[in-house]
């Protein structure tokens, strides 16, 4: 757990663009809120190594969004995914989809996998102003301030932390 | 000092657009070197080492969910190349446990693009050195796999019909019987609501919507081949020879969600194995519902092969050989066919009463065995259930009538009225 924690502190205060940050925190809301399964899995960890994205950023989110999953979100999304799949002017698409190479093979038929997609889009564009926004405010105003807590000297202290954070690869 | 190019480099350079030499420079040789190698080890290695442990499983699954009983003697799956190679695979009659098929070799090749699709699909299946042996059951089915419930149901009134009729069943028959099933099948398939259907299904999260229509393709086969192949038929009254060196190709074979199946090129040609050789081909395309189906056989010993068609004609052949030629065109609703048929050093006795036919049926047999060869065109028309076979009729009577002034030629007026009191006489002794 160190190593991501040190990587996030270490991206947001370095000149690690905001959009790369931004953009791993985009993508832990697919992680979250699509049930991944098969096909979507591998895409998903392929776009997780492939993309220049801040990795830590959709680790660390990750679990914060599987809460929101888990506190009401799955829900909402297989709401969502029941009245697309559903929806008569959409059946046409619907029965090129399930039929089309690869895309068949995302279960976009099932109403959470659908939702969550549909949700994760959604959300991706407002997140990404938020998080790129918060990225800057933390480098200008709170970043000094958190290099002087105590638990951030420790943890930056500490023998292991540095060994550890001299592996790990460089963010971009 | 920079290093010359060498003449390979100057080749590259002059003939490569500047794109593909930046591509080219661009990739990572020993990263996809070390790929291919790696992927290459773990095909082998699926391929040879775990070839035992992937025999066992697919024979398994196999004879979990078919009726029949299957023996492989080893299978190699290739997961890189999505292959499947398969020697001594055996299918036997699930309750006699009497081998009905054995191919030597079979080979199959997994069709990427259904699979990515979503569905089960082969692109190709090969198989050498089959032997397929036809034995029909008490119901007189010809099939390599267990009858289902009504399956066993309709053969046992079949049975039961023919044993009070005494009307059995040969090879032709059943055949012909299964072409019409085929059709008919195929027929309701289509009238049927071909519209997509939605369909929902509780998951444990959320719901399944599936979009389905009965014209989907469950089950693909790109194209499959038959080699160095040998079919032997067994009648009730005993084998026939065998069919050697079989050689068929079927394209685009798939199998229907609702229950249907279609393909869109048959060849099949083979080689009769009795003592006076002969050989037949068959060409079959299909477009939409119709089918158009070329055949034709020589010198087929019509003693030898008899049994195969002996309960579908009035007629017996005790010797002589046959060469058929026919193009004919089915639907589910109707059969238009054309052909020619000859007959050589044949003879022919009646198999049984002909009803009104009789009074010119035994002349016709009579007309036709004094031929040393007779040749036929005929038509057929109709619908594959009911075939009309007026063309035949036409045929037959013109070589009467042909017989008849043979006879006015000869004998004049009295040979003519001799020959007209023998059929009077046969007419007598219907009514």
């Amino acid at each position: 757990m160190i190593k991501p924690v040190i990587a996030l502190i270490r991206a947001l205060q370095s000149g690690n663009g905001t959009g790369a940050v931004a953009a791993g925190v985009v993508l832990s809301l697919y992680f979250g809120l699509v049930p991944l399964a098969g096909t979507q899995t591998i895409f998903l960890v392929l776009l997780f190594f492939l993309l220049k994205i801040n990795r830590a950023a959709t680790v660390l989110c990750l679990p914060l969004v599987k809460a929101v999953y888990w506190l009401g979100a799955d829900r909402a999304a297989d709401a969502v995914g029941h009245a697309l799949l559903t929806a008569e002017p959409l059946r046409p698409a619907w029965v090129w989809i399930t039929r089309a190479p690869v895309l068949a093979l995302f279960n976009l038929n099932h109403t959470g996998v659908l939702g969550g997609w549909v949700l994760a889009a959604a959300l991706s564009w407002p997140v990404y102003q938020l998080a790129s926004r918060g990225v800057r405010l933390y480098r200008d105003k709170l970043g000094a301030r958190v290099n002087d807590w105590k638990a951030v000297r420790w943890l930056k202290s500490l023998a292991l932390a540095r060994w550890l954070s001299s592996w790990w690869p460089h963010e971009p | 000092m920079a290093q010359e190019p060498g003449p390979g480099a100057l080749a590259v350079f002059l003939v490569a657009p500047r794109a593909v030499r930046r591509f080219a420079a661009a990739l990572n040789v020993r990263g996809i070197v070390t790929v291919v190698a790696v992927l290459a080890a773990v095909d082998l290695a699926v391929a040879y080492a775990a070839a035992p442990w992937v025999t066992r499983f697919t024979q398994e699954q196999i004879n979990r969910f078919s009726r029949t009983k299957v023996v492989v003697e080893r299978v190699r799956l290739h997961p890189v190349l999505l292959s499947i190679d398969v020697d001594g695979f055996e299918v036997h009659d699930g309750k006699t446990r009497t081998r009905q098929f054995r191919a030597e070799r079979a080979s199959m090749s997994l069709d990427a693009w259904a699979a990515l699709s979503g569905r089960a699909g082969l692109s190709r299946l090969e198989l050498d050195g089959a032997r397929l042996e036809a034995v029909p059951d008490a119901s007189g089915r010809y099939d390599v796999r267990q009858p289902t419930a009504s399956e066993m149901a309709k053969g046992t009134i079949d049975f039961l019909k023919r044993e009070v009729t005494g009307q059995r069943v040969d090879f032709f028959r059943s055949s012909y019987d299964k072409l019409k099933d085929f059709l008919e099948l195929n027929r309701k398939r289509r009238s049927a609501d071909r519209s997509v259907k939605v369909q929902e299904r509780p998951m444990n999260r959320g719901r399944l919507v599936d979009f389905t229509s009965d014209a989907d393709p469950v089950f693909t086969i790109g194209r499959l081949s038959l080699r160095n192949a040998t079919l032997v038929v067994k009648a009730s009254e005993g084998a026939v020879p065998a069919i050697r060196d079989l050689r068929c190709q079927l394209d685009g074979f798939r199998l229907l969600r609702g229950g249907g199946q279609g393909f869109s090129r048959l060849e099949l040609e083979g080689r009769l194995d009795s003592e006076k050789p002969g050989r037949f081909s068959l060409s079959a395309r299909t477009e939409g519902a119709a089918a158009d189906v070329d055949a034709r056989i020589e010198g087929l010993d019509l003693a030898a092969f008899g049994p195969l068609f002996a309960d579908s004609l009035p007629v017996a052949f005790t010797a002589g050989t046959a060469r058929l030629e026919l193009r004919a065109r089915l639907d589910e609703q109707s059969l238009s066919a054309k052909g020619r048929f000859r007959l050589d050093g044949h003879r022919l006795v009646a198999r049984k009463r002909l009803g009104f036919l009789d009074a010119v049926g035994e002349p016709v047999i009579a007309a036709i065995n004094r031929r040393q060869t007779f040749e036929m065109p005929f038509e057929i028309g109709g619908t594959p259930d009911r075939p009309a076979m007026a063309g035949f009729k036409d045929a037959l009577f013109k070589l009467l009538a042909d017989d008849l002034k043979g006879a006015l030629a000869e004998g004049g007026a009295q040979g003519l009225q001799e020959k007209g009191r023998a059929l009077a006489d046969k007419f007598k002794s219907i009514f």
